[in-house]
């Protein structure tokens, strides 16, 4: 199936403990199953940090969500085919850092520590053969919904990248 | 692969903020093997100099943590996710339907 790109340009993560609401446009993005039994496959995380002027530790975090996001708003997020002859999806997977309910993640389901120096620091990761590929199932808690956000204890700066996944 | 050649890094001082935190201090640049555990689909960077055997399960003839090599270990059950999905798939499909008279 088609691969695509989900990117932010530039934005600054606020750090949140696990189960705590995520606040909309605080966080890279969610990616929530386009139907119930739609399968994802998370290819690629890169991270590029952006501060400008001090070290920046940001600890970022691709995990399952205990809670899930109601209702997509005004996102910053950019989702775009990696192959511009992609066709839509009738139940495209919902994408974005703004949510009507907010997204929570899950305690103990994190996925991938992006952690980073924001000053001048470059985080990547990707699988190197699909079967190490981050599976996402359905549209549920603790399986449908992944996020990349910012974990507590750092002094998070600007960090911008982007994130492959497929729809099966 | 964690890049901070032009950056100061995050150090051992940054440790325990964070379960699974990888110090690359000021300067250092780390690329490292990754493998995603086939039952939790956690992604764990490979331990180069680690001689003790890797977890490992031949039912879906795939890498598995230390936590699930122990809950494999335990139970000989495989819990793999995409076993999971397959039996949910498989629930979805059995579950009552409605039926309009």
């Amino acid at each position: 199936m088609a691969r695509r790109i989900t990117s932010v340009t530039t934005f600054l993560p606020v750090a949140y403990a696990d189960t705590v609401n995520l606040v909309n446009q605080n966080y890279f993005s969610i990616w929530q199953g386009g139907s119930a039994t739609q399968i994802n496959y998370f290819h690629e995380v890169s991270l590029s940090g952006q501060a400008v002027s001090s070290s920046s530790p940001t600890f970022m975090i691709l995990s399952r969500d205990s809670t899930i996001g109601v209702t997509v708003g005004s996102v910053t997020t950019v989702d775009a085919p990696a192959d511009p002859s992609t066709a839509a999806l009738s139940a495209a997977v919902l994408v974005g850092n703004a949510w009507t309910t907010a997204p929570q993640r899950a305690a103990t389901l994190h996925l991938l520590n992006c952690s980073l120096n924001a000053f001048g620091g470059v985080y990547f990761w990707r699988a190197n053969k699909v079967d190490e590929a981050i599976r996402m199932y359905g549209a549920s808690v603790n399986i449908g919904e992944i996020s990349l956000s910012a974990f507590t204890g750092g002094t998070p700066g600007l960090v911008g990248g982007h994130v492959i996944y497929e729809t099966m | 692969m964690i890049d901070h050649r032009a950056s100061p890094g995050l150090g051992a001082e940054a440790k325990g903020r964070v379960a699974n935190f990888i110090p690359v201090g000021e300067g250092d640049f780390f690329e490292g093997a990754t493998q995603t555990c086939s039952h939790c689909t956690r992604v764990v960077v490979m331990e180069p100099k680690r001689t003790r055997e890797r977890g490992h399960c031949w039912s879906c003839d795939h890498y598995v943590c230390d936590q699930c090599a122990i809950e494999l270990k335990v139970t000989g059950v495989c819990n793999s996710f995409d076993r999971r999905i397959e039996k949910e798939i498989e629930r979805s499909k059995k579950a009552p339907q409605l039926i309009i008279p």
